[in-house]
């Protein structure tokens, strides 16, 4: 018997390690998995072994001494070729290889599931990474839109928004260390907003070193002045030894703090969750992956006049298209409408069909696709499609740039 | 300031065929402006269970096939089938729709003859000649008692159109002549006489012109009108195009030969499409 919902599974990748969270039905809250049953060790090395015909992944392709390979996250981003036992292996199938394991990870543990949508969180996201994850995906027939691939910042706001009001109050800090460097996301809520308009800025500072404790404690107070913060996260292994005094002093005053390293990952899965509609979500979150304006056409649906939303502001600029098949009447142009999501006043820029064929009166059936080339601008096509056979289609296209 | 329809349903992968008006509806959208653009044509082969099923298989519109079956189902009026249809599809406005239940309502009230003319006028129309050749045969062959000469000398004349427009003017001039003796229509007799120009038969022209004493003035206006019809475009290129394979002949046969065959291919694709039904 098939659960109702999917298992919706976080994987929080960095250059080293994954981290899988999953969550199904039955289940109270998200659980972040080891490979190893019993432990609460959640990282995963990302490699990969063959031996015996089989593919080994994390600690048992580790464990397999020199025949493992390691480092496939940067090794894939550079279209590395690697030869191992004979045969040549293109990175980016290694890698897919790899998340194909920890994918199927928590989906080991009790029941089979019928679906699983699918989630991964990486520190940052341009369009070769876009593009190399949705190609993995693709090979490992997972569709489309059970595949998303979000940036560290956007899996911190799924995560903290989903806690406890109390959590997230005020502003709420996470400082990320993994040995060299300190990234600080500050989260801040528009509460004047409907929905809620959540904001969240982003600061590295390369000199920082694990173990610094002076150091951090004068970055927590910077920080913090003049700010109401009600929680901060530490993540990474920067954080694993006990050398936070002052800083950790300071705090544990007036605030909530949590260590821990499987953050982005649990933000990951319950991304996907709030995506599927699954919890009420009163916030807004526009990140720089996320179009940045709604484009949309005025349309004649059923009689009556509507607007239909080609591109909405929050897609993922990466995954997003909009495409609908209209009939043109009374001329040959489109006109497309602009608006910023916080705005009430619309921009309108037309599309000239110059060079359609004369035909009578909705007589031309035109599809129109619009996708992202940026976080504000589309690339635009428009076909002829003519009208069946009784106005045979040119299959001209015209193909436009717009911004806002 | 325009208007954008925003098209719901999806474009047919399978088209479906309405007999006697296209071979080929690929979507909602066709199939509305042909219920508008055919009125007279709709019958029980296209209101039917075929219908309803391709509307859910290939347009993906169950809802709509659904509500068009109860139709059947309840032995409903055509109109309301096509009422059902167009109010859902929302291609036609509220006006054209309207207008399209108000012929069809009106048919369902007309003299059998009346309905069957208007669906023959609309097949000729449509240039499917042989399918109007023979719904004006069927209805010359019906109880024609309470039906004016002057409307069957029509349909003789609009049956001699349509073998006119298939290149058979012997059987053109036939039905023309027909005509005239039916309706006196002096139209009937000048298209009976263009037929014979139409096959380059001065002699017959002149023969036909005294047999029904067609005055001189007539007579050479006819022939001038067309000579003037015969300079269109089409003439032009096709002369142009005469020249040159003459001049290919000459030069290279094989390239003439070559031409020529197809050239020959395109007519008889253009005939044979003309004979569609």
């Amino acid at each position: 018997m098939y659960d109702r919902i999917p298992c919706y599974i976080g994987v929080d990748l960095n250059e080293k390690f994954a981290m899988v969270t999953y969550f199904k039905e039955g289940m109270k809250d998200p659980e972040t998995v080891s490979q190893i049953i019993g432990s609460d060790n959640f990282q995963i090395p990302i490699a990969v072994a063959k031996k015996d015909d089989i593919w080994l992944y994390g600690k048992e392709a580790l464990e397999c001494g020199e025949l493992y390979i390691d480092d496939l996250y940067n090794r894939a981003l550079q279209n590395e070729k690697i030869e191992m036992l004979d045969e040549t292996y293109e990175a980016v199938n290694l890698l897919g290889v790899f998340l194909k394991k920890v994918i199927a990870l928590p989906t080991k543990l009790r029941t089979p599931v019928k679906q699983i949508k699918v989630t991964v969180a990486i520190d940052s996201i341009n369009r070769e990474k876009a593009n190399m994850f949705y190609s993995i995906a693709n090979k490992l027939s997972i569709k489309k839109e059970d595949f998303n691939l979000i940036d560290h910042k956007e899996s911190f706001y799924c995560y903290v928004l989903s806690q406890e009001p109390n959590i997230y109050i005020n502003e709420v800090f996470l400082f990320e260390c993994n040995g060299e460097g300190l990234k600080k996301y500050r989260l801040k809520r528009d509460t004047g907003t409907k929905p809620q308009i959540i904001s969240i800025e982003e600061e590295k500072i390369s000199s920082f070193r694990s173990g610094e404790d002076k150091e951090f404690l004068e970055i927590l107070q910077q920080s913090f002045e003049s700010r109401r913060v009600s929680t901060i996260y530490l993540v990474g292994d920067g954080f694993d030894e006990s050398w936070m005094l002052e800083s950790l002093d300071f705090l544990c005053k007036g605030h909530r703090a949590f260590v821990g390293k499987n953050l982005f990952s649990k933000g990951a899965c319950l991304s996907t969750i709030v995506k599927d509609g699954l919890v009420n979500w009163p916030y807004v979150y526009i990140g720089e992956n996320d179009f940045k304006f709604n484009i949309s056409l005025k349309v004649t649906r059923n009689r009556q006049m509507d607007f239909y939303s080609l591109i909405s502001a929050g897609d993922n600029m990466y995954k997003a298209k909009g495409q609908c098949e209209l009939i043109l009447s009374k001329g040959n142009s489109i006109d497309f409408w602009k608006q910023f999501p916080a705005s009430r006043d619309a921009k309108i820029e037309t599309i000239e069909l110059t060079g359609l064929p004369k035909r009578e009166d909705k007589t031309t059936r035109v599809r129109v696709t619009v996708i992202p080339i940026s976080d504000k601008r589309v690339a635009i096509t428009v076909k002829d499609l003519g009208f069946g056979e009784i106005f045979k289609a040119t299959d001209k296209e015209w193909n436009y740039t717009m911004t806002m | 300031m325009g208007e954008l329809l925003l098209c719901a349903d999806k474009v047919a992968t399978k088209p479906f065929k309405w007999h006697g008006v296209i071979e080929k509806i690929y979507s909602l959208e066709e199939l509305s402006y042909l219920l508008k653009k055919n009125t007279f044509l709709i019958d029980d082969n296209l209101i039917s269970e075929e219908l309803c099923d391709w509307i859910e298989e290939e347009t993906c519109n169950k809802e709509l096939a659904n509500k068009l079956r109860m139709c059947l189902q309840k032995d409903e009026r055509k109109s309301v089938f096509v009422m059902v249809l167009l109010q859902e599809v929302g291609y036609l406005t509220p006006k054209e729709r309207d207008n399209v239940l108000q012929l069809m309502r009106e048919m369902e009230t007309k003299p059998k003859f009346e309905v069957d003319k208007l669906k023959a006028d609309q097949l000729l129309k449509n240039g499917k000649f042989i399918s109007s050749i023979k719904e004006y045969k069927q209805l010359l062959a019906s109880e024609l008692e309470n039906v004016n000469s002057t409307k069957i000398g029509n349909i003789w004349h609009n049956i001699g159109t349509a073998y006119a427009r298939l290149y058979q003017f012997d059987d053109a001039r036939e039905n023309f002549l027909k005509a005239y003796a039916l309706n006196a229509n002096e139209l009937s007799l000048e298209m009976a006489l263009l037929t014979t120009l139409c096959e380059k038969n001065e002699k017959k022209f002149n023969e036909l012109a005294e047999e029904y004493d067609v005055d001189i003035v007539k007579v050479n206006k006819m022939k001038r009108a067309y000579e003037n019809y015969s300079f269109n475009n089409d003439t032009v290129n096709y002369m142009e195009k005469t020249h040159s394979l003459e001049i290919l002949r000459k030069n290279d046969y094989r390239q003439y030969e070559k031409d020529t065959n197809e050239i020959i291919i395109e007519l008889k694709e253009e005939y044979r499409k003309l004979c569609s039904e």
